[in-house]
């Protein structure tokens, strides 16, 4: 059977990732993180095969608008996790807030492995603030 | 008769497109012959809806409407179980269905006065805004009995859950729903296909987007099937779409008054200040906003933009404050869930003894009403499935299906057993660090639709063994209890993404989307919606205590 990720599953192991690599801000300016998180999105899908993976989910964006709401949601939520908190007043920049300890966790817990989150935030993330 | 499926046979878009075209076939072809034979005229007629007085329907409108595709529509109802909890929102898809069409002409007619300040005679023409107005009357076809609450139950399931990323992922879309994947596939097919064609004999210019009657054909059914799913449907004006699916579409402008007037709680939405607020602007392509450029053709003459006022981002705010409260007061009620458990509960027991497509096929061949109090009898008939081939196990869970499904039309409903909070401000150990994080894990842990059912068999196990040792007068088995505990994690209230997508228009700088000039209202109404609980535990009201102690 394969195992289902879900886009909060997902967006916890790329921001375990970025953590891990040091990366801790980010800019919502203002498509731009959509458009990452959509590619790395594709990513995983042309892998689910092989990773035996199931994405419950999607990370496309509205072509006409250029984000994706269920990003957006996920983003809400990993901020109720207190993995992330929005800056605000306006919320275009968000900082990570897990320790290297909750990273490794959640590493270690998702049924992705870490090569491809540490491969994605190389590919889609590396020049990122 | 078919014997129980061993192992759930995934589905792909093509099955969904096929069972599509016959449930089609099954609710247009008869009608349609029968019009064609009788060479029958249709006349305009007008209705009066409650909320918006009378509203206007033309000639194919009322043809549309008379459809058995559409009048299935009165026998669902629009939210599914919450007049159970309160009793004035037993309003059906059917009476949405047709405020949404009256809300399309509410836009279309504001956005066309707003043209005419440019000496835009006609920004909307007559044909897209019929074919608006036939996109509102078949929007909602795709859904089946009980409304989202069972097309939750069958995205969850195995066989099922991937359909709607292959769609996504084929269509380059965002995430659609069952319904709305169901209602594309509908409009694409061949007997409605049929329809138009047919209403094109009677009536050969209702819409004309082309002089060729098949490409006409083509164009409309296109346009329609991708306005559903919000796709682009026209160049000149991008976002037309939009009056469809959108941030102030007409959807929400029925739906977030219908379902709070019905329910008979508070909305803030004012439309007709909401309608004073938009603003259309024309814009040469190098002026249209960058993703907007990208995706549209070259045209002769200006593009059309339309947005809200700058003076208008209130209106956008009670929006957001309209679809929280709508959340907070009555889908997310906690008795709402309880009730949509024990839907959802009754028709994932049935999956372990039918196909993921027979299982479809019940809750759309069936209506609210003959699901309720349905017996194992008529569950194994409309399933297919012949009773001799059922084990023990199978027996047991349709007959749990069927206890639930009674129970509810009587109103015995599952009770809370345990909540789970946000927050618990009373713990003395509420911020330490391993106890925050654990709630937190535990919380990720049963939102997951893998792993929850680990805690569930760990719980359903845990009772049980209570019941044995408190000598339970009539214990429940394992799968009983499997059937009766439920447990449901509430996630982010969806739609604030979509509202934040409205462009500002000022009278002479470059449009601006809101969610870039705003504080972050999706976060802000996620706060206002934290002190509710993040999940519960279901259970029969004899149990719940026990299921708390476990």
């Amino acid at each position: 059977m394969q195992n289902i990720i879900t886009s909060d599953q997902f967006l916890a192991g790329v921001i375990s990732a970025l953590a891990l690599c040091g990366k801790s801000k980010f800019q919502l300016s203002d498509t731009d993180l959509d458009r990452r998180f959509s590619a790395a999105f594709d990513d995983l899908v042309s892998r689910q095969s092989d990773l035996n993976i199931r994405p419950n989910f999607t990370f496309n964006v509205d072509t006409m608008h250029g984000d994706s709401a269920s990003l957006r949601d996920a983003l809400l939520a990993a901020k109720e996790d207190k993995l992330i908190a929005l800056n605000n007043p306006t919320f275009h920049t968000f900082d990570i807030k897990l320790d290297d300890v909750r990273a490794e966790r959640y590493l270690n817990r998702s049924p992705v492995p870490r090569e491809f989150f540490q491969s994605i935030v190389e590919k889609h993330f590396a020049d990122i603030v | 008769m078919c014997s129980p499926p061993s192992k759930p046979a995934e589905l792909t878009l093509a099955d969904i497109e096929q069972y599509a075209g016959k449930f089609a076939d099954r609710h247009l072809t008869e009608y349609v012959d029968d019009i064609a034979s009788r060479h029958q005229q249709f006349s305009r007629k007008e209705v009066n809806d409650p909320l918006w007085g009378t509203i206007n329907l033309t000639p194919i409108e009322v043809a549309l409407l008379d459809s058995p595709l559409i009048q299935r529509l009165r026998s669902i109802r629009q939210l599914g179980v919450v007049h159970w909890i309160y009793p004035g929102a037993g309003h059906t898809r059917f009476e949405h269905t047709i405020g949404v069409l009256r809300q399309v002409q509410n836009l279309v007619t504001a956005l066309n006065v707003l043209g005419l300040q440019y000496n835009e005679q006609q920004l909307i023409g007559q044909d897209f805004t019929q074919l608006l107005r036939l996109c509102a009357l078949v929007h909602d076809t795709g859904h089946a009995a009980f409304s989202h609450v069972s097309e939750l139950a069958l995205e969850t399931l195995p066989g099922i859950n991937a359909l709607a990323v292959s769609f996504s992922q084929k269509f380059k879309v965002e995430d659609r729903q069952l319904s709305e994947i169901f209602a594309f596939y509908i409009i694409r097919s061949l007997p409605f296909r049929g329809f138009l064609s047919t209403m094109l004999d009677i009536e050969s210019n209702f819409i004309s987007f082309s002089r060729d009657r098949n490409e006409n054909l083509n164009l409309i059914v296109e346009k329609m099937s991708d306005a559903v799913i919000g796709k682009k449907i026209d160049d000149r004006i991008p976002l037309l779409h939009e009056v469809i699916s959108g941030p102030f579409d007409a959807d929400k402008l029925d739906y977030f008054v219908r379902d709070a007037h019905q329910a008979g709680t508070p909305s803030l939405l004012d439309i007709s200040r909401l309608i004073q607020k938009i603003a259309v602007r024309p814009l040469s392509k190098h002026d249209l906003p960058d993703l907007i450029k990208k995706n549209v053709q070259e045209i002769t003459g200006s593009y059309w933009l339309f947005g809200i006022k700058w003076s208008g981002v209130a209106v956008l705010d009670e929006l957001h404050l309209a679809r929280v409260l709508l959340y907070a007061k009555i889908y997310r009620h906690p008795k709402v869930i309880a009730v949509e458990q024990m839907l959802q509960a009754a028709l994932i027991s049935l999956a372990a003894v039918a196909s993921p497509m027979t299982l479809i096929k019940f809750v759309y061949e069936f209506d609210d009403d003959q699901l309720l109090g349905i017996s194992s009898q008529r569950i194994l008939a409309g399933l297919a499935i012949d009773p001799s081939q059922l084990d023990e196990e199978g027996k047991t869970r349709v007959d749990c299906a069927a206890k639930l499904l009674c129970d509810l039309k009587f109103r015995r409903l599952s009770v809370k057993a345990f909540q789970i909070q946000h927050r618990y401000p009373f713990d003395p150990l509420e911020k330490e660090q391993t106890q925050e994080e654990g709630m937190i894990d535990f919380g990720k842990e049963v939102s997951h639709p893998q792993n929850v059912d680990q805690f569930k068999k760990k719980l359903v196990n845990q009772v049980s063994e209570m019941q044995a040792l408190l000598s339970t007068s009539k214990p429940l088995s394992l799968v009983e209890l499997d059937i009766a505990l439920s447990i449901r994690m509430v996630g982010q209230t969806p739609g604030a993404t979509q509202i934040a997508r409205a462009y500002l228009l000022p009278t002479t700088d470059r449009p601006m989307p809101s969610r870039t000039y705003t504080v972050n209202r999706a976060a802000w109404a996620a706060s206002y919606m934290s002190d509710q609980p993040s999940g519960y535990v279901f259970a029969p009201d004899e149990l719940a205590d026990l299921v708390f102690r476990c």
